[in-house]
Parts: structure tokens; sequence; C-alpha cells
């Protein structure tokens, strides 16, 4: 039993029933690869920026802040954990302060 | 000062002249104890209230990252286990140092009247009471962690492979959309606790190190003062330097009890996103 009368169609009657078949198949193959949403609107950055500002950690990163002011001088703890994300932490900075600290106080 | 004890001829003064230096030295080495103490309480008490801010933002970063399973049963623990070890440690254990230094400093005082080994006795309860609560915490969260995460990574995985076969035309997009998110929020959850562990570092270092430099000053205070001192001054000074080892074994154990629960917070979701 054919799905469309090819006889009464005009756009249809030169085509075959394989024909229009393939064609289908074809469409069907390409039309999930033509979905928007993988263009690249939303960047990596932009995500994270998001989650960052509906999860509140800035306000988390100022709250820690209060707690190590007096020993991380040379340290923002909103830059270090900006470094973390990209994963570029600089260690010789954490060191370092770590020893003024301690020896701000030993004198 | 001993000598000139010694030298006095009524043993009565010379027994009083003892007594006096002794509760002269006695005064000086318990402002330097009673500050400490303070320094200590106050950085169990920092380290509580950084880690009750920290852990709930950790919690809904794996929550985020798809470790439900993990979150719920992780929070409870470590909240609890932090929360009762800050008082634990502040209520129970320092108390106990206080106890066993008093009892040890009275001891020294007259040869007739010994308890020294009650002193030792509050002092070795104090290490194995961290030593196990240490055990315990770390085996706890580990364990339950490594079963939890396991079944956040499958469930996640299951998850994800019917979203994409079932779901027409969008299904996969969504499934890598979802990926995306909970990469971002994996990178986060790290993020944070790196940042944490920097802090957790930062309140520790100073009290840890101002009780290393005291304990060791204690000891060679006693080292050197032993050729010209009295015995029983020199084990007073000696029993200072065991407390303040004491204080520092708390200190640091607690430190790295919430350093190592951070970690595994950290790793423990991270474990669950290996399966995808």
């Amino acid at each position: 039993m054919h799905i469309f009368n090819m006889n009464t169609c005009p756009f249809l009657s030169f085509l075959s029933q394989k024909h229009l078949s393939l064609i289908v198949l074809i469409l069907l193959l390409i039309i999930p690869n033509m979905v928007y949403a993988t263009e690249n609107s939303i960047s990596t950055e932009d995500i994270l920026k998001s989650q960052q500002d509906s999860l509140n950690i800035n306000s988390f990163i100022e709250e820690a802040d209060k707690y190590t002011e007096e020993i991380y001088t040379d340290i923002d703890m909103g830059e270090l954990f900006s470094s973390a994300i990209t994963g570029d932490i600089d260690n010789e900075t954490i060191i370092k302060s770590i020893f003024k600290a301690i020896r701000r106080r030993s004198i | 000062m001993k000598n000139i004890s010694e030298g006095l001829e009524n043993k009565g003064i010379a027994q009083i002249t003892y007594y006096v230096q002794y509760i002269l030295i006695v005064a000086l080495i318990m402002t330097n104890f009673v500050q400490i103490l303070d320094i200590v309480k106050d950085s169990i008490q920092s380290l509580v209230g950084f880690m009750n801010s920290l852990i709930p933002i950790m919690i809904t970063l794996m929550i985020t990252t798809g470790s439900i399973v993990s979150a719920n049963l992780l929070q409870p623990i470590i909240l609890f286990i932090i929360t009762f070890m800050g008082n634990f440690i502040t209520g129970i254990i320092i108390p106990l140092v206080l106890i066993s230094t008093s009892l040890g400093i009275v001891s020294k005082i007259s040869d007739r009247i010994q308890i020294d080994k009650l002193s030792k006795f509050f002092k070795s309860s104090v290490v194995w009471i961290l030593g196990v609560a240490l055990t315990l915490f770390v085996g706890i969260v580990s364990v339950e962690g490594t079963l939890s995460s396991s079944v956040d990574g499958v469930t996640a995985k299951t998850a994800k492979a019917a979203v994409s076969s079932f779901i027409p035309v969008v299904g996969k997009i969504l499934g890598d959309a979802v990926d995306t998110v909970i990469g971002c929020s994996s990178i986060l959850k790290n993020a944070t606790g790196i940042v944490g562990i920097v802090i957790l570092l930062g309140i520790t270092i100073l009290p840890i190190v101002k009780l290393v430099v005291l304990m060791a000053i204690y000891y060679l205070g006693a080292a050197l003062c032993q050729p010209i001192a009295d015995s029983k001054i020199i084990s007073l000074l000696e029993q200072m330097g065991d407390t303040f080892k004491t204080l520092l074994a708390i200190m640091c154990s607690i430190s790295v009890m919430f350093i190592i629960g951070t970690t595994l917070v950290v790793k423990i979701s991270n474990s669950g996103l290996m399966y995808r």
C-alpha cells in the first residue's frame, strides 16, 4: 500500500517510491546534526560565571578572606580562586606569604 | 637561687625560699600557657566556623556535579564531626590538658605528693582520643565516599545514556549540555576546595609554628638549665614542653582532619565523574 498517491500529486509524480524512501532516509540522517544548540553561543566562561553567581561563591570568597587577611596580606582570595579555575596557582606567592606572616609574628 | 636557698641554715626558710622561686617560675610559665591556650581555642573556633561555611558550598557544588548520593551521605557526617570535634576539643580535651598540666606542676612542688602518673595518664588519653577520632573520621568519610561515588557515577551514566537514547532529536545534545554544565561545576568545586585548603593552612599555620617554637624553647631551656638548676625545675620545664607538644598534636590533628575532609569531598565527586 502506498503512502502517497504519486499519480495525483504533481510534485511527486516523477519520483518513484524508492527515490522517496531514500530522500526521507537522508533527511532523517541530516536533521539531528543540524541542531543549533551545538553552536558556541554560550562559552565555558559564561557557564562558570553564571554558576558562580547563582551559587553565591563570591560572597563565600569574601567571607573566607576575613579569616586570613592578617596572614595572606599579598594574596587576594578572588584572584586565587580565578587562578584555581584555570589551574594556574602561584604556589610561590602562597609560600612566601606564609613565611612572611611567620617572620612578622616571630619578631 | 638554688645556692642561696641551700646556703640558708634554717631548713624551713630554705623550703619557703624554694617555694617562692618555684611559684615565680610557674607564674611566668602559666602566663605563657594561658596565652597559647587562648590562641589554640581561637584557631579551633575559626577552623570550625570556616568549615561550617565551606562544607555547605562544597556539598551544593557536589550536588550540581551529580553526586547526589555522596552529598546526602557526607553532609551530615562531615558537619556533625566538625561541630562535634570543635566542641569536644574546646570543652573536654583542652580542659583535660589544663588539668594534666596543673597536676604536673603540683606534683613538682613537694616530694611527698606525687600525682605525676595521673598527669601522664590524662596526656596519653588526649593523644589516644585524638588518634581514634582522626582514624574514624578519615575511615568513615573515605569508605562511604568511595561507595557512594560509584553509585553516583553509574546513576549519572545511566541517566545520560537514557536521555541520549530515548529523547528524540535533541537527546544527545541535551546529554552533552548537561555534561558541560557538570564539568563547569566540577571545576568550580575543585577551585573552591583549593581556596578552602589554602585558608585552612593560613588559619592553622601560625598557632602551629608558635607551639613548635615554644615546645623547642622549653625543651632547650630544660636541657641548658640541667647543670645549674634544681631537678624539679628541670622536670617542670620538661612537663611544659610536653604540654605544648600535646597542644601541638591537637592543632595538627584537627587541621589535618579538616584538610583531609575537604580533599576527600573534592576527590569523591571527582571519582564519580570518572564513570562518564
